[in-house]
């Protein structure tokens, strides 16, 4: 089995060292795998970056993220992904990494998504040049979430990472005037089309927690607000004739060490 | 420093011009920040990730609001450890 810890819009800025660190410090025993969705920082600087690599420095499990809107905010998010890289920091856009977990394969695929809407309530490539620009972005970034989650389909255990949210499951909560900027279904279809074992997403900080795609596929949205925790623990691909046991041993050993 | 609202607007654009500035003021950066108005009582709710911007929200609307008062309600995050697990089959 895999054990999945996630977390989404930590907002990392200048005035955030060891804010985080000290809430990640078991992370190396509790999951084989931490997967960070998106709004890694303030506003997309450079130093904010340096502070994130700084709050991870030292842990051993593998990190895998995607950047969320905040991250453009400066136009500087290559510098940011550079720094998150030389950390150790999958950072994934419209990509996959395959992670070895004590001799079985995680794919996560990743992608930031966008808006657009979900349908009977979602815009169109169609009229004003900045409204088709809208909507092409969404299709464009669904479309390398889906590439990208083909590559890792033959992995034991697959996880598509987005920002924005590819259900309106995980928005329940958020006023529902604001749903198509929150997320929109292309990311859904494309996880669905391409298959997935878990959609993992942030950036609706008032939002629900637990969702799933039409076609079936378990969505998390893991923005801090919204889980109240440091991050949340996922445990994905037990054997199905003791998944419950497995799971529940391994949540015991949590409790422990949470204690 | 923010620029002064006009304080005679009426009370719904009050309230999109601060929940625009909270969202854009590099001091705070929070999109998630809920803003009421209340006579001249100005509640913000909503979680900000430090200190810092918590009392940065209060800075802000006191340069747009000066003579208004704010009751901020947004929580720092600050958050524990997961204490359990959650299987997914």
């Amino acid at each position: 089995m895999i054990r999945v810890a996630a977390v989404g819009d930590v907002h990392v800025g200048t005035d955030s060292h060891d804010t985080l660190r000290p809430h990640w410090a078991h992370l190396d025993d509790r999951a084989d795998l931490f997967l960070l969705a998106g709004d890694l920082t303030k506003r997309g600087l450079p130093e904010e970056a340096l502070v994130l690599a700084d709050e991870l420095r030292g842990l051993r499990v593998p990190v895998v993220a995607v950047l969320g809107n905040h991250d453009y905010e400066s136009d500087r998010e290559k510098e940011v992904v550079d720094i998150l890289a030389e950390a150790g920091v999958r950072v994934l856009e419209g990509t996959s990494v395959v992670i070895d977990v004590g001799g079985q394969t995680v794919g996560v695929a990743g992608a930031k998504g966008f808006g657009g809407g979900f349908p009977g309530a979602m815009g169109s490539d169609f009229g004003e040049p900045e409204m088709k620009a809208f909507m092409r972005h969404s299709r464009t970034v669904a479309d390398g979430l889906e590439a990208a989650l083909r590559e890792v389909r033959h992995c034991d255990t697959c996880i598509a990472l987005m920002h924005y949210s590819p259900v309106e499951g995980t928005l329940r909560g958020e006023r529902l005037e604001i749903w198509p900027f929150l997320g929109c279904y292309f990311l859904a279809e494309a996880v669905d089309r391409a298959g997935a074992d878990l959609a993992v997403h942030g950036h609706a900080h008032g939002g629900s927690e637990k969702g799933v795609t039409p076609g079936g596929v378990h969505v998390r949205n893991v923005a801090q607000p919204v889980l109240r925790m440091a991050y949340t623990l996922l445990c994905l691909g037990a054997p199905a004739d003791d998944s419950e046991l497995g799971c529940a041993a391994e949540a015991d050993a949590v409790q422990e060490a949470a204690r | 420093m923010a620029q002064a609202l006009d304080p005679q607007e009426p009370v719904d654009y009050i309230v999109g011009h601060l929940e625009e500035a909270l969202a854009c003021d590099e001091r705070v950066n929070e999109q998630g920040l809920h803003v009421t108005v209340h006579g001249r009582r100005i509640f913000v709710d909503g979680t900000v990730s430090t200190k810092e911007r918590h009392a940065a929200v209060a800075e802000i609307v006191a340069e747009l609001l000066p003579d208004w008062s704010l009751v901020n309600q947004a929580t720092v995050a600050d958050f524990p450890e997961p204490s359990d697990m959650e299987a997914l089959s």
